[in-house]
């Protein structure tokens, strides 16, 4: 090696080395690796140039504000960011994931355009001095003079400083042992600031040492193939050796240098730095290994989905991933057909966007789940999509493809992990990030990968589906099959998640040595969820190749390597769904809302600044304020969605337990054309009991009936169906509450039989729809044939098997209540209104409702509102009654009392004795004294009333099994009583 | 309840803003649902048609006076109006004019009453296009974009990142170049049109540093149906120029292309210039200036490069080795990187080229690169001998990628362009440029090309050479494009294209003459120093 490449080798090595002394002095303080460290002063050294070329000022000074302002960047990602997530978490893994969210935002700062100096100002980036030294041939600029002469004072100075201040003192032990250093009364947060303080101005010192040599102003940052020589510095110092790190950065910069002037390519010199930096962490692993020593989770977990127990049978639950992953399948399906995204251009971001979507299941594997942190997972794709171009003019089918790019996936990061997975720690993301930078800028430019040519390579085949599915073409079908194979990810990922792999996967993360103890090899797992993860990112590649027709080095930047882990992390640690929704997330806004941001990011790269804007704040939202990302969020929002519904249906479930009433209703008005037809007349009807209402005509009976039922809306007032307000609510609805009503005239349906009628009363439980029944499904046959068994049964424990397929029109008015009756039964109502039941029914039988009424009662469990004008009946039937009079309530009670009410006895029953009899003393304790008629065949009654002659079925009313002896029923019982019973 | 009465009750009794939502968003998938289930009779055409100003708009007037009109209802680009049937007095009509804006600024433009007005006021002697049916300089045929009085081009604009950004990279804004090319489709339109259509242009916006914009962009170009594409140069870096030839869809492009692809891609892919061409005359044409002579101080050549297409640089590394001798040529292989070279790369080369005791130096495919070669060569004190090919060095020189000055003085750059025209003394515009230029300011003074950023020129060239290939081509066709710029031999470029010969089988790029050009410490320049153009080396 000649002296002038040692020059070059030692002065870049310089440079890189103090970059790793700042990486290492942060892990020492915060232990964890802060891949934005380069970043950090990219802005000072932007500034530098503008200050000194739009400005006028003096390098000098604008190099003092420069550190200043590298300081305050890194005291403000400390406070801002650093500082409130190591307050919560100490996890190594969210710290670098936040790191790689800062170096995104603060990278996005420099293509800010105002902030770059003027072109028109000077080209060349602005030197302390002017220098002409030689060394061994190469001619020392200023800014090289001031390499030499600062980096390794500076160095000195931090050793100096670390070992024998007490501020030094105070970091070392910090980074040892923060508990211990806290109990010694040293402020943890206080160190931490001044430490990142301290790595802000070193790296501004080596920006802008690193400045005059960038091509120009805007490209002075830390892109990935310096992030991969200033992480390969800090492995040669196992992350913790100051002096180390600055000899491993002076050691990869004179290999660099020396590989370069001896093969005279670029691309070989990074090449040796990558096999340098694997080399490292193969022999530098034990160290970097106790350097990395973790102990618990590196990762936070979503908690697990809490389910209040009352709604673990609901499907809405039960089901909720199926519902979920449903509609999503239906939104994706349907969007590339919808106005705007149905042009070619945006079916291929569409494509795109699914197939960051696939791997950022891929990286959830192997972040989420491993805690394992890759940074080259697009290489691999990278690498897949070259395969496929090689591969497909032998006719390889997609699927087939698909596999083999798999497999590819699996071993190349099986290759590059094996080193690094030997070791404790995230030693993964060093040798991945090696990948990411080679594989654009070496590994695809080779001819044997299909290289050679400056437009990359070109699939000129289309690899058909396989089984005659045809070969997809156009952006749409490809969508659609990027679809499918997300879908297949989706779902084997999940499975994958929920066995026993899965399980150990997420041991192995969480302890390594509690997981070997039960006789898991941590290595062997970590390298196979490694090897899963690859095989997931391989199809990502055919698809690549697919969507663009295409690959080429320049579409696999390691940026973008960097910016995908955002996926996982944005998405939810862990989380398949929250994967995908991060890549809709982040990509769609990136495709489709980054030319909005084109004034802001309006700089060489638009989508390149808005998507390091969208990654960067993206995740340091997410780990600030969604610590476990989307995902978390969403089953969040869920489980405060269910707590809410489990609360009201405890509400409901106590106000049943409280026996809410069946029917309340309070402060009803009605009005008809200025007459109030209803005043307030506030009723209750208990559970159990029949109540009766009774009034004069015109009191308000039937309208308040009406109001109750739905079929008339008040103008004011409240009514409670089983505590439920349905005052609203059409009468419909009101029967889905439980209620039921006959009407006065009993005019049913005259088209209908007596056994139709009753089947359509059934038909709120037995439910069959148009389609099905016009072509006779086989499950609509088995209802109609259940509901026509249920429905004669029904009328013939009524009595009127003799008229069941008569229509309802023929029936005399009598038989039609009865068949009312029969239909309010056979509903099953909780709450039955019957508005004059007897009215047009000869007194005999019209004596035959009151049992009737109380074996409905009894056999359905409801309460039975009723209003009359046969006061026998009702004083005999009802637990309480009310009186009616101008729409007002002037007395409720028993019928004893009401009977001896004194505003009721003048209103409404008379003050004689005629009729105080009608009122029912005597006809309770006579049912028969009004019978008219004979049974003449022992089952029949021939009813005369209102000029209507019937023949009931009194026999099979007063003698069915089920009836209480209608003796029995002389003396209602109290509400309480039957309540008990 | 059943679910839907407990839909009901909720629709009934939800928040107001819930069920508003609700609604929203039912009313939303019941439109999806619709455009989804309801067939459109073809929605992309009418998609594609709306951009247009041909719909509605004017008339595109006619040419010469008293020429026979183009079809029965004359050359209209928007065919309905009156002006259809008119005709310029004095060459080019102004309806020609204003039909061609609002031909190429979509459905605004396109409802433009002062284009339809003027056009019709001013075409009032009849004629229409030069030529008549089909026939020489007419083509027949069927294709897609074409009718019998037009013919729909997509042009793409070069939209690094807004107008700020193009600004900032040398880059006219999109609304400039668009106007260019709007001057030179009208120019075309108003002699006659290619192949006796009309010309209408629907524009599309790509940035050249996100290839998923322009691989999109290139999706939405074949879906608008365009004949073929005319684009100044935002696929120039770019692997995916050859996305339309794979659609077969023609493309004319403002940049280079290597010679493979245009083998691979023919008869689609047109461009100003082929790579391999201009490094190989570079070489040759240096040789013959004795760039390599030892008497003029020679003694052994650095040759610096890209590596993106292997096979080229083999060949160039090949050729320079047989000029110079393998011993007398050291060489430097930057890589491929995706955005410009790592400078440690750039500092090495310099350190082994001034080692290796390099007097003059060579460059293939460094572009960008070049700026930063220079910046640590002149640090270095490194102040070889430059040959150098003009692979847009020109345009770069005076941009914010440009070479250091100092270090480039009298450097010698081998063109195969009209480059340094500008700045060297006693320059007479050739007749294409004067055209163009003329284009320029009837239709919006638009400015000197000499004066204008190099694409406003390319445009018209690219315009130009698309004429010719359609005027010439065989039938109408998109594969026929080739053999009609074949036919129709050379076309005059305004600068800063170089004069062509498209004659040879197989010829879809221009470039087929150079002639050398030094960079002047005095002005800071490129200047011209010898005005022949020689041809090619072939």
């Amino acid at each position: 090696m000649n002296l002038g490449t040692l020059v070059l080798g030692v002065l870049n090595g310089l440079t890189i080395g103090l970059l790793a002394v700042g990486f290492v002095l942060v892990y020492k303080a915060n232990r964890f690796l802060n891949l934005a460290h380069g970043q950090l002063g990219t802005l000072s050294a932007v500034l530098l140039a503008k200050f000194v070329l739009d400005n006028g000022w003096s390098w000098w000074v604008a190099f003092g504000v420069a550190i200043v302002i590298g300081l305050a960047t890194g005291l403000l990602v400390e406070r801002l960011f650093v500082g409130p997530l190591r307050a919560r978490t100490s996890s190594p893994v969210t710290l670098l994931l936040l790191s790689l969210g800062v170096s995104q935002l603060l990278l996005a700062l420099t293509y800010i355009p105002r902030l770059a100096p003027d072109p028109a100002h000077g080209t060349q980036y602005p030197q302390p001095f002017h220098s002409s030294l030689h060394i061994g041939g190469v001619v020392l600029t200023g800014m090289s003079v001031l390499t030499l002469a600062v980096v390794p004072a500076l160095v000195v100075v931090l050793a100096v400083f670390l070992k024998f201040s007490y501020m030094g003192k105070q970091i070392r032990a910090a980074a040892n042992n923060p508990d211990a250093a806290r109990l010694c009364g040293v402020s943890v947060k206080r160190v931490s600031a001044v430490t990142w303080g301290i790595a802000g101005t070193l790296a501004a010192v080596t920006a802008v040492l690193q400045a005059p040599n960038q091509p120009s102003f805007n490209v002075a940052t830390l892109g990935p193939y310096l992030l991969l020589l200033t992480v390969g510095a800090a492995a040669f110092g196992a992350f913790v050796s100051v002096p180390l790190a600055l000899v491993g950065g002076v050691l990869i910069g004179v290999v660099s240098q020396f590989v370069a002037s001896v093969t005279s390519s670029g691309a070989d010199a990074e090449l040796s730095v990558f096999l340098l930096v694997i080399g490292v962490v193969l022999f530098r692993g034990k160290d970097i290994g106790r350097a990395f020593a973790l102990s618990g989770a590196v990762v936070q977990d979503r908690p697990v989905l809490r389910v209040p127990p009352s709604l673990r049978t609901s499907p809405l639950v039960r089901r909720q991933g199926l519902l979920l992953g449903s509609a999503a399948l239906l939104v994706a399906a349907v969007l590339p057909q919808l106005p705007y995204f149905d042009t070619s251009g945006h079916r291929f971001l569409l494509s795109l966007v699914l197939i960051y979507a696939l791997l950022g299941i891929a990286l959830t594997m192997l972040l989420g789940w491993a805690g394992q942190v890759s940074l080259g997972h697009f290489a691999v794709v990278g690498i897949a999509a070259y395969l496929v171009v090689r591969w497909a003019p032998h006719g390889w089918s997609l699927p087939a493809l698909c596999l083999f790019s798999g497999v590819v996936g699996a071993v190349v990061l099986v290759l590059v992990g094996l080193p690094a997975l030997r070791v404790r720690g995230l030693t993964l993301a060093v040798t991945t990030l090696g990948l990411a930078v080679i594989t654009p800028d070496w590994l695809l430019r080779q001819t044997w990968m299909g290289g050679g040519s400056s437009a990359g390579v070109s699939l000129d085949v289309n690899p058909p589906l396989g089984s005659g599915l045809g070969q997809p073409r156009s952006p749409v079908e490809i969508y659609y099959v990027a679809l499918v194979v997300l879908v297949i990810a989706v779902l084997a990922a999940g499975m994958l998640r929920r066995s026993l792999p899965g399980r150990l996967v997420v041991a192995v993360r969480d302890n390594e040595r509690a997981s070997a103890s039960f006789g898991v090899s941590p290595a062997t797992v970590k390298l196979s969820i490694l090897a899963v993860s690859g095989f997931f990112a391989g199809p990502a590649g055919v698809l690549w190749a697919e969507a663009w027709k295409s690959a080429s080095p320049s579409h696999f930047d390691a940026n973008v390597s960097l910016a995908l882990v955002a996926l996982p992390v944005i998405g939810g640690l862990g989380s398949i769904a929250g994967a995908v929704s991060a890549a809709v997330l982040l990509y769609g806004g990136t495709f489709f809302l980054g030319p909005l941001a084109a004034p802001l990011f309006g700089d060489y790269g638009r989508n390149l600044g808005f998507a390091l804007f969208l990654a960067g704040a993206g995740q340091i939202s997410a780990l600030l304020w969604l610590p476990t990302g989307l995902a978390g969020a969403a089953q969040q929002r869920w489980e405060s969605y269910l707590e809410r519904r489990a609360a009201r249906s405890a509400v409901a479930g106590d106000a049943a337990d409280a026996d809410p009433w069946p029917l309340q209703t309070q402060g009803i008005r009605v009005r008809f054309d200025g007459v109030v037809a209803l005043s307030e007349p506030d009723i209750v009807v208990q559970r159990g009991e029949i109540v009766g209402l009774i009034g004069t005509n015109g009191a308000g009976k039937t309208t308040l009936m009406n109001v109750i039922s739905g079929v008339l809306q008040p103008d004011q007032g409240s009514v409670l169906v089983f505590g439920q307000e349905v005052v609203d609510l059409p009468p419909d609805f009101r029967a889905a509450y439980g209620l039921a009503r006959s009407f006065q005239d009993a005019t049913l349906f005259a088209g209908l039989t007596v056994t139709d009628t009753v089947q359509l009363a059934l038909s709120r439980t037995r439910k069959v729809g148009f389609l099905s029944s016009m072509v006779g499904a086989p499950w609509v046959r088995a209802v109609q044939r259940r509901s026509r068994a249920e429905a004669e049964e029904i009328v013939e424990r009524f009595g009127l098997s003799a008229w069941k397929d008569s229509r309802t029109a023929d029936l005399s008015t009598g038989t039609k209540r009865v068949c009312d009756l029969a239909a309010q039964v056979a509903a099953r109502p909780k709450l039955l209104l019957l508005d004059e039941p007897t009215a047009g029914v000869a007194q005999r039988e019209a004596e035959a409702f009151g049992p009737l009424l109380r074996r409905i009662r009894d056999e359905l469990d409801c309460a039975i509102l009723i209003v009359e004008h046969d006061m026998p009946l009702l004083m005999g039937l009802c637990d309480r009654i009310y009186a009616l009079e101008t729409g007002t309530v002037i007395a409720e009670g028993t019928p004893e009392e009401i009977r001896n009410d004194p505003r009721v006895v003048a209103s409404y029953l008379g003050t004689t004795d005629a009729a105080i009899s009608r009122s029912g003393k005597t006809a309770v304790r006579r049912p028969a004294a009004r019978r008219r008629g004979s049974a003449a065949n022992g089952k029949h009654v021939s009813v005369d009333g209102d000029g209507a002659t019937a023949t009931l079925p009194v026999d099979a009313l007063l003698h069915d099994e089920h009836l209480p002896d209608t003796a029995d029923l002389a003396v209602p019982a109290a509400p309480s009583s039957r309540r008990a019973t | 309840m059943t679910p839907f009465q407990e839909f009901r009750l909720w629709a009934r009794r939800a928040p107001v803003a819930e069920r508003g939502a609700a609604a929203a968003a039912a009313a939303l998938v019941l439109a999806v649902l619709i455009y989804v289930l309801v067939p459109s009779s073809d929605a992309g055409q009418a998609s594609a048609l709306t951009n247009f100003g041909p719909a509605t708009g004017p008339a595109a007037g006619g040419t010469a006076s008293g020429a026979p009109a183009q079809g029965t209802t004359g050359s209209a680009l928007g065919g309905t109006a009156g002006g259809a049937q008119g005709s310029a007095t004095g060459g080019t009509s102004l309806g020609a004019s204003t039909g061609g804006t609002t031909g190429t600024t979509g459905t605004t433009g396109g409802a433009s009453a002062g284009g339809s007005t003027t056009g019709g006021t001013t075409g009032t002697t009849g004629g229409g296009t030069t030529g008549g049916g089909p026939g020489a300089g007419c083509p027949a045929g069927k294709a897609p974009g074409v009718t019998a009085s037009q013919m729909k081009i997509a042009v793409v604009l070069v939209n690094i990142a807004g107008p700020a950004a193009n600004s900032l990279f040398g880059v006219a804004t999109p609304d400039t170049q668009q106007a260019w090319a709007n001057a030179a489709i009208q120019d075309v339109n108003a002699s006659g049109g290619a192949g006796c259509r009309k010309i209408t242009a629907q524009y599309f916006k790509a940035n050249p540093t996100d290839q998923a914009d322009l691989q999109k962009t290139c999706n939405d170009v074949q879906d608008s149906g365009a004949f073929a594409v005319l684009d100044g140069g935002a696929y120039a870096n770019f692997p995916l120029v050859d996305c339309y030839a794979k659609a077969g869809i023609p493309y004319f492009g403002g940049y280079l292309i290597s010679g493979t692809q245009r083998q691979k891609y023919y008869p689609y892919l047109f461009e100003l210039q082929t790579a391999d061409r201009l490094y190989r005359d570079t070489e040759l044409a240096l040789k013959s200036r004795g760039f390599f002579d030892a008497a003029k101080g020679f003694k052994k050549l650095g040759f610096i490069y890209r590596s993106c297409d292997p096979t080229m640089i083999a060949n160039q590394k090949q050729l320079l080795a047989s000029i110079v001798g393998s011993t007398s040529m050291v060489t430097y292989d930057v890589g491929c990187p995706s955005a410009l070279a790592n400078p440690s790369d750039i500092q090495q080369a310099v350190l082994t080229f001034q080692r290796s005791g390099v007097t003059n130096v060579t460059t293939a495919a460094l572009v960008a690169d070049f700026a930063t070669f220079t910046k640590i060569a002149q640090q270095q004190n490194f102040k070889p001998i430059y040959g150098l090919p003009d692979d847009s060095l020109v345009a770069l020189s005076y941009g914010s990628q440009a070479p250091d000055t100092n270090n480039i003085a009298n450097a010698i750059a081998i063109s195969g362009t009209r480059s340094g025209d500008e700045k060297t003394p006693g320059t007479k515009p050739n007749p294409g440029t004067t055209r163009c230029n003329a284009a320029f300011k009837k239709y919006g003074n638009l400015g000197d090309v000499y004066k204008l950023p190099q694409g406003a020129g390319n445009t018209c060239d690219l315009v130009s050479m698309f004429d010719a290939a359609v005027d010439h081509a065989p039938a109408m066709q998109r594969n026929a494009l080739a053999a009609g710029l074949q036919r129709a031999g050379a076309v005059d470029w305004s600068f800063p294209g170089g004069p062509t010969d498209f004659s040879h089988n197989g010829e879809t790029t221009g470039g087929e003459f150079w002639r050398p050009l030094q960079f002047k410490p005095a002005c800071t320049c490129w200047q011209v120093i010898d005005r022949t153009f020689k041809p090619t080396f072939g």
